[in-house]
């Protein structure tokens, strides 16, 4: 085993997007001052929130500048007063229409295409609240403008409890810890799940498979005093964690078992974030999680630092960086 | 102090104490005011007294002497001094002139009292025999035996340009003289027996004289002497002789250690006598100057434990120089030095030898001039300079049965790669003998001693090993950042060195030898790191970083740490297999 914390660190600062990062924010204030100019006068007033995984901490640079920003939209009503959830949908979506690329209504979000001149596409993603209900609750309006009724429906939902939840779980240099082991499985997630094939897992089943199995992985220095953080060694584990929360079950209607996983959200819906991936999919899931694990037990058994991180490579993708070995250290000893 | 208020003072003390001293009229000391008086000792006794000002009182203690010379008292000296207080021991405030006068009246009389041949008396004497036997002596001699289980024994004295020296083989007497007098081989010596003769524990000393009898002696070593010492000195006064020199030395016993003293006794007849029936016999007293061992080492504060004790000390450089000559002071004799470095002028401002060191040697080897010095200084001292093969530590740990005979290693080395191999021998072959690793660090940020193989939870590797890999890494205790290069090059790669001061040698040999003392008196049974924090500032204005661990202790002069056991130590982890 060789220490690989540098090459950790140093992995996740080349992958990591956080709520600081200035040319995402760029393009959120951008939009959100289309909105904000151009939103009909009928329309209700709202306040707008960061979600999804930059506001977690937990967001990771999209391959291709393709950023993907989710933002919140709580309008001030109440669901009873709007049966119709696309209603308010629309009124961000006409608010940014003929000012952006492309706007789209689509089931929990609206989502805006833009460019600026001599710049990358990207979107964001609109999710749009009642945030006035009667039960004190918030409410996600999901649908697209041309479903059935049954499917255009106002959903409990609680966004920022997610994030406060996230948030809450660790503190100081532990919660970074679990920001960063949550980063390089997403970032493997985006470099495996991409070649393979296989329909990969969201990033928020991800975190919250993190946010259940997680511990920390740190020694305190007798000689410093702090603490000594090993990421390997807390992404290993929680990697184990993962591959033995599925279960191995038979289908009948395939004559086959498979291995499948349900986790849920730690706030409302409570719902499970596995409910949309088939059998296969999850069996697809299992497989590159063995075969990480088998990989991240490999790297454990390296005294090389050159063979260990090229391992690492085949996880993570170019980012991780290939380190020499070297066959002396410095000293400062002398008499 | 003006004379005036000396004289008050003596008004005051000639009041309080109702006695009658006056200035003397006869004083020939014009540096001293004298008050002659009379005093009654014993209620029997007037004896004159003469109290003595010179010219530094208060600063120092007025002198109160006896004019009757000639009766041994306890605490008063042939010239007639009383020697009233130790005043290495005590704090004179000077504020109170007529208080320290009347303080030192009462002392003096109080010891005039101490009544001869009382039991008081004889402590007194044996407290303070030494200086009195050197008022009265008329010869000299050295003794190197230890006279620690002696009762009875003859032992040669080899005299040699004016030099006796008593020993345990007349070669050993020859070897001292030579050694550590500096006397040459062909220089002319003869030979002359000496009887040690040990006194019954109890018994009063002998009643000085400066002119002893040789029927006083004798019948002081029959009264005080056990039946079998008796019986031997009675066949020594059987011996006949004619003209004749023998030595008697008397062993004292006191409950502070042993006293030791003796006479030369000249021998004169027509025919021959018997030594007993010898009248005509010329006594002279003997000043016995101890140089044995025993004496040297508690006179020095060391410990006799440690005399048997055999210590390798590899590298003899600017650390492991001052630790040898430290355990050389402390005790531990049986050093055997392994250094493949040569002695250069430029070390000598950080190296115990002086630039003397080379110029009565043929060898130029720090070891060998490192056994020089020390033997010369000495006497007891035993350094082997293992000057076989190559000197080369790499050589040397080859055949790691050679670290059997010792009861502990110190690498003062420096050489952290050669420490963790000599670490590796040891566990691995289950030799559980100490090692002390000795290093500064540089520009007097501190300095360091491990100590490991004491017990066998954690070893040196441990402290080389990542905290969360099986890494090798720098020395973690260290006080400097990693990754920092201090070694300066002045002229090339072969004279480049890392700044640290003599100094920094010293307190790094100090602190080492204080561990091997204690390793070696068996009163440190656990590892441990043992550091010592200097100044950051000669560091920094370098540009360079202390670490963490400095930066954290930096308001202590010392820390040390014991748990530094770590998991990851693949040296501990041979050792844990084979223990399963």
């Amino acid at each position: 085993m060789v220490n690989l914390q540098k090459e950790f660190l140093d992995f996740h600062n080349e992958i990591k997007l956080d709520d600081e990062n200035k040319t995402l924010r760029e393009k959120r204030d951008i939009l959100l001052k289309k909105l904000k100019d151009n939103i009909a006068n009928d329309a209700a007033t709202y306040t707008t929130f960061n979600q999804g995984s930059y506001a977690m901490g937990t967001g990771i640079l999209p391959e291709d500048e393709d950023y993907d920003i989710d933002v919140g939209i709580k309008f001030d009503i109440s669901k009873d007063d709007y049966a119709n959830p696309i209603e308010p949908k629309k009124w961000v979506r006409n608010a940014l229409d003929g000012h952006t690329k492309s706007v789209e209504i689509r089931r929990s979000c609206v989502t805006v295409t833009y460019q600026k001149a001599g710049e990358s596409l990207y979107h964001v993603d609109f999710a749009v609240y009642a945030n006035q209900n009667t039960d004190g609750n918030m409410y996600i309006a999901k649908g697209k403008e041309f479903s059935s009724t049954e499917s255009k429906k106002w959903e409990l939902s609680d966004p920022q409890g997610l994030i406060k939840a996230i948030k809450d779980k660790h503190s100081g240099e532990e919660a970074a810890q679990f920001r960063r082991v949550i980063r390089y499985l997403k970032k493997w997630k985006s470099h495996i799940f991409n070649s393979s094939g296989n329909a990969a897992p969201t990033g928020i089943s991800l975190t919250v498979l993190a946010y259940n199995l997680f511990s920390v992985n740190k020694v305190i220095d007798w000689a410093t005093g702090k603490d000594t953080y090993n990421d390997f060694e807390a992404l290993r584990d929680l990697v184990k964690g993962i591959k033995n929360k599925f279960s191995y079950v038979w289908n009948s209607e395939d004559a086959n078992y498979y291995h499948t996983i349900s986790e849920y959200l730690p706030v409302e819906p409570y719902s499970n974030l596995f409910e949309k991936m088939t059998e296969k999919q999850m069996e697809g899931f299992y497989q590159e999680i063995d075969t990480m694990l088998t990989t991240l037990n490999e790297v454990a058994g390296k005294n090389k630092r050159s063979e260990a991180t090229s391992l690492l490579v085949d996880l993570f993708g170019d980012e991780f960086p290939v380190t020499v070995d070297k066959s002396t250290v410095g000293t400062s000893e002398s008499a | 102090m003006e004379k005036e208020k000396i004289d008050d003072i003596i008004k005051m003390l000639n009041s309080k104490f109702s006695v009658h001293f006056q200035e003397s009229v006869d004083n020939k000391n014009v540096k001293h005011l004298e008050y002659r008086g009379i005093v009654l000792i014993n209620d029997n006794d007037n004896i004159p007294l003469t109290i003595s000002f010179g010219e530094h009182f208060p600063l120092a203690l007025p002198e109160f002497v006896v004019e009757n010379k000639e009766k041994f008292r306890a605490h008063v000296g042939s010239d007639g001094k009383i020697c009233l207080l130790d005043t290495s021991s005590i704090l004179i405030d000077q504020d109170m002139p007529e208080q320290i006068v009347f303080d030192c009246y009462q002392q003096a009389i109080k010891i005039l009292n101490i009544a001869q041949g009382s039991k008081e008396y004889n402590n007194e004497v044996i407290r303070e025999f030494e200086s009195y036997w050197t008022s009265v002596v008329n010869k000299k001699a050295y003794s190197s035996v230890d006279i620690e289980t002696v009762s009875y024994r003859e032992y040669p004295m080899v005299c040699m340009n004016g030099i006796s020296m008593i020993s345990e083989t007349s070669d050993d007497a020859k070897a001292i003289l030579i050694n550590t007098f500096g006397l040459k081989q062909d220089e002319d010596g003869f030979e002359k027996k000496c009887i040690f003769i040990r006194i019954r524990d109890e018994s009063p000393i002998i009643p000085l004289s400066k002119q002893f009898k040789w029927n006083t002696v004798r019948k002081y070593i029959m009264n005080n002497t056990s039946a079998s010492v008796k019986r031997k000195f009675q066949s020594f006064l059987d011996l006949k002789v004619k003209n004749a020199v023998r030595f008697v030395l008397l062993i004292y016993p006191t409950p502070q250690g042993q006293i030791l003293f003796g006479f030369r006794l000249q021998f004169s007849s027509q025919r021959y006598c018997k030594i007993e029936n010898l009248s005509n016999c010329k006594v002279e007293n003997l000043l016995i100057k101890r140089i044995d061992y025993q004496y040297l080492l508690m006179r020095g504060g060391g410990s006799n434990t440690l005399k048997e004790k055999n210590v390798l000390l590899l590298g003899g450089g600017s650390v492991g120089g001052y630790i040898a000559s430290n355990l050389c002071q402390s005790g531990v004799t049986n050093i055997d030095i392994l250094d493949n470095d040569i002695f250069m002028p430029d070390n000598m401002h950080r190296h115990i030898l002086g630039f003397d060191a080379m110029k009565y040697s043929n060898s130029q080897y720090k070891s060998d001039l490192l056994k020089n010095m020390l033997e010369s200084q000495y006497p007891y001292a035993d350094i082997d300079s293992l000057g076989f093969e190559d000197r080369s530590v790499e050589n040397f740990i080859r055949r790691h049965d050679r670290f059997k005979k010792y009861d502990i290693i110190v690498s003062a080395l420096g050489e952290p790669t050669i420490n963790l191999e000599i670490n590796r021998l040891l566990i691995e072959n289950k030799i559980q003998i100490p090692f002390v690793c000795c290093f500064n660090e540089p520009y007097g940020i501190g300095g360091h001693i491990i100590v490991t193989n004491l017990e066998q939870t954690s070893c040196l590797r441990c402290l080389y090993t990542d905290i969360i890999s099986g890494d090798l890494v720098p020395f973690r205790g260290s006080f400097v950042m990693p990754e920092q290069n201090f070694k300066k090059n002045i002229s090339g790669c072969r004279s480049a060195f890392v700044p640290y001061s003599c100094l920094d040698s010293q307190q790094t040999a100090i602190y080492a030898t204080r561990k091997i003392v204690e390793i070696l008196a068996m009163k440190l049974s656990k590892n441990g790191v043992y550091s010592w924090l200097g100044d950051c500032a000669s560091l920094q204005a370098n540009s360079f970083q202390a670490s963490q661990r400095y930066i954290r202790n930096r308001e202590y002069a010392y820390i040390q740490e014991e748990a530094f056991a770590n998991k990851n130590c693949k040296v501990c982890k041979v050792r844990e297999k084979e223990c399963i």
